[in-house]
C-alpha cells in the first residue's frame, strides 16, 4: 500500500509489529487516532507506564506494580501453599477460578533441551530458596500434562526429594488435555480442589 | 476396507484424477516413471498421513504448484462409507479428515485404513540399517494398537529430549543430573510397554511367517525373528545409568528399544549372513505378507494390500505361489503396479479372478 504520508506509513509499520495486527488493521487504528487526538496521550502514558513500571515480583514472579505482588502481599492468602505454574496467563486463569487461595511461583516455561531451554533458565533455584526459607508445606503442580511439563515435574519432585514438603498434581481425571487458560473455570476450580498427593498419580 | 474410489488433485504427476476401483485385483499397469507408484503413494497417504517415499509434503506437490488433495472414499466391514480426504496447503499445514472431521493429531488416524505396502526397497531393508527393519514392525503394531503407537510418539519425544541435552553440553564439569535423571525416568514406561508389545507381536508372527515363507519356497526350513534389544540385558533403568558416561562422550543416547534389532533366522542361521539371493526375498516377502495376515486377524477391517513393482525382482513361479497364498487365505483388495502388461493378468485369467486393469500414462490413467 502506498501511503501519501511518510509519518502516517511510520505508524503503521510501528503498529503492525504487534502480533496478530496486520497491516490493514494498523492503518485503520493509525486514522482512528489521527481522528481522536486526546486519545493518543492516555495510550502513550499508559504503555510507557507498562514499560517502566511493571515488575515482576520478587518473591512469585507474576506480574507486580510494586515489588511484592497483590498475591503474595495479601494477608489473607495460605501462605503455606505454592502453586507452581508455566507463565503469568496460568496465574490469571487461576485466579479466575476464586478456588485456590494460597501462593504462585511462575517458572517461565518448561524443561526443553530441544527448545534450549534447561533446568537453570527457570526459576527453580528460586523456588528451592522459598520452600526452605518460607515455611511452605505444599507444593501444587500446575504444569500441563505434556511430555516437557512431565520432565519438568519429575525434576522438581527430585529436587525437593531432601524437603519435607507435601506435592500435589492437579487432578488429571478431570478433562483438561492442554494448557491451564484454556480449561474452563469450573473444570480447573475443580481440579484444584480434588488434586491429588504426587506418587498416587505417578501409579496411573 | 475397501477402497472404492479415490481423487487426486495435484499430488506428485497428477493434476487432477478420480479413478473407481475393483474390489478384489487392481493391476496397475505401465512403463517406470509414467506415475504407478505415485497412485500407491497416495493410497498409502490416506493411511498413514505421509508418502512412502518423501518425508517432505513438499516434495509431494506437483511440480511449481503449492498444494495438494487426496481424497478416497471406502467400504467397511460393516458396510459403512467412509470419506477419507488428506489437504496438504502452501503454508505446509497438513489436515486429515474423515467423513468432514478433521483429526486434532495425525496420528489419531493411525490404523483406521489398515495397509500393508510392499516395495522393491522393503528387499534392500535386510542387508541395511536395524532402523529400516524396526520399521517393518513399528508401521505394523501401530495400526492395530493405540497404546503402542503413543508409547513410540511419546519415547521419541523424549529421546530427543534427552539427545539434544546432551548435544548442548560442551562443559562436562555443569552436567545436570537430575535433568538426566528426570528424563531416564520417564523413558522407562514407554519402553517397557513397546518392548513388551514386540516380544508378543513375534510371538504370534512366527507361526505364520514361518508358514507362509515355506508355501512360497515350497521347502521345510524353519523360519523366525527374534529381536535383540539391551532392554533383555536387565533393568533398563540400570541400563541407561550405566550407559550415562558414554552417551555424555557421544552426546547421544547408545541404549534403548531405539537401538533394537531384528534378526532373521532361517534354520537357526542368521539369514543375512548366509542365505541366497532367491531366499532373501522370499524371507522379506513372506515377513510382509505375515504382517498382512497377523493384521487381518487382529484387525476389525481387512487391511489393503499394495504390491509395488515388486514382480521385476520375482520369478514366474514365484509370482504364481505368491498370488496363490493370497487367494487361498482370502486376502482383501489388492493394489498390484507392473512394467510389464500382461504377466499378472494372465495368472488372474487363468485363476478366474475378478480384476481391474488400469493403464497409466504419463500421469494419465485408463481403464483397460
Ligand atoms: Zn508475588
Amino acid at each position: 500500500m502506498k501511503y501519501s504520508s511518510r509519518i502516517i506509513e511510520d505508524a503503521v509499520n510501528a503498529l503492525s509489529q504487534l502480533p496478530s495486527v496486520g497491516k490493514k488493521s494498523a492503518l485503520r487504528l493509525v486514522l482512528h487516532l489521527v481522528k481522536e487526538g486526546n486519545q493518543v496521550e492516555d495510550i502513550v502514558n499508559s504503555l510507557n507506564n507498562l514499560k517502566d513500571n511493571l515488575k515482576n515480583c520478587k518473591e512469585c514472579f507474576n506480574l507486580s506494580d510494586h515489588d511484592i505482588c497483590a498475591i503474595c502481599a495479601n494477608v489473607n492468602r495460605n501462605k503455606k501453599t505454592i502453586c507452581v505454574v508455566e507463565s503469568i496467563r496460568d496465574v490469571m486463569a487461576i485466579e479466575d477460578t476464586a478456588h485456590y487461595d494460597g501462593l504462585y511461583h511462575v517458572l517461565g516455561g518448561v524443561i526443553s533441551p530441544l527448545e534450549g531451554i534447561d533446568a537453570d533458565q527457570l526459576r527453580i533455584e528460586e523456588l528451592i530458596n522459598r520452600i526452605k526459607t518460607n515455611g511452605v508445606e505444599e507444593i501444587i503442580m500446575g504444569i500441563s500434562p505434556t511430555i516437557e511439563g512431565d520432565t519438568t515435574i519429575f525434576y522438581l519432585s527430585k529436587r525437593l526429594k531432601e524437603t519435607p514438603i507435601k506435592i500435589s498434581m492437579l487432578s488429571r481425571g478431570v478433562a483438561f488435555g492442554g494448557d491451564l487458560e484454556y480449561t474452563d473455570e469450573l473444570t480447573l476450580g475443580r481440579s484444584i480442589l480434588a488434586r491429588v498427593p504426587y506418587s498416587h498419580s505417578l501409579a496411573e | 476396507m475397501i477402497l472404492e474410489q479415490i481423487k487426486l488433485y495435484q499430488f506428485k504427476n497428477y493434476e487432477e484424477l478420480s479413478l473407481k476401483f475393483n474390489s478384489g485385483f487392481n493391476l496397475i499397469v505401465g512403463l517406470n516413471g509414467m506415475g504407478k507408484t505415485n497412485l500407491l503413494d497416495a493410497i498409502y497417504y490416506l493411511s498413514f498421513c505421509r508418502s512412502n517415499y518423501q518425508h517432505q509434503d513438499s516434495n509431494v506437490v506437483s511440480f511449481s504448484k503449492d498444494s495438494f488433495r487426496i481424497s478416497g472414499d471406502y467400504l467397511t466391514s460393516e458396510d459403512r462409507k467412509s470419506s477419507v480426504a488428506a489437504v496438504v496447503t502452501a503454508r505446509k499445514s497438513k489436515k486429515i479428515s474423515v467423513n468432514k472431521k478433521e483429526y486434532g493429531r495425525l496420528s489419531d488416524h493411525i490404523g483406521m485404513i489398515p495397509l500393508v505396502m510392499i516395495t522393491p526397497d522393503d528387499i534392500q531393508s535386510l542387508k541395511e540399517g536395524s532402523e529400516e527393519r524396526r520399521k517393518l514392525i513399528d508401521t505394523c503394531i501401530s495400526q492395530f494398537s493405540k497404546p503402542y503407537l503413543s508409547a513410540l510418539v511419546k519415547y521419541n519425544r523424549i529421546l530427543k529430549q534427552r539427545n539434544a541435552y546432551l548435544k548442548s553440553m560442551y562443559d562436562k564439569r555443569n552436567i545436570d543430573h537430575t535433568l538426566l535423571d528426570s528424563l531416564d525416568e520417564q523413558l522407562l514406561g514407554p519402553a517397557r510397554l513397546i518392548h513388551e508389545e514386540r516380544g508378543k507381536f513375534l510371538d504370534l508372527f512366527n507361526p505364520i511367517f514361518e508358514e507362509i515363507y515355506q508355501y512360497l519356497a515350497k521347502g521345510h526350513e524353519q523360519m523366525n525373528c527374534k529381536i535383540r534389544s539391551h532392554l533383555d540385558e536387565g533393568n533398563f533403568k540400570d541400563i541407561l545409568r550405566n550407559a550415562r558416561d558414554k552417551d555424555i562422550d557421544l552426546q547421544r543416547t547408545s541404549v534403548g528399544i531405539h537401538k533394537d534389532d531384528l534378526k532373521i533366522y532361517m534354520n537357526d542361521r542368521l539369514m543375512k549372513t548366509f542365505a541366497s539371493q532367491g531366499q532373501i526375498k522370499s524371507g522379506i516377502l513372506s515377513i510382509k505378507l505375515a504382517q498382512y495376515k497377523l493384521l487381518s486377524n487382529i484387525h476389525k477391517e481387512m487391511p489393503l494390500l499394495l504390491l509395488d513393482d515388486i514382480f521385476d525382482k520375482l520369478d514366474r513361479t514365484r509370482v504364481e505361489y505368491l498370488l496363490d497364498y493370497m487367494l487361498n487365505n482370502n486376502f482383501g483388495q489388492t493394489f498390484i503396479t507392473d512394467t510389464h502388461q500382461l504377466r499378472v493378468e494372465e495368472i488372474l485369467q487363468k485363476k478366474e479372478q475378478s480384476y481391474s486393469k488400469f493403464v497409466v500414462v504419463d500421469g494419465s490413467v485408463t481403464l483397460a
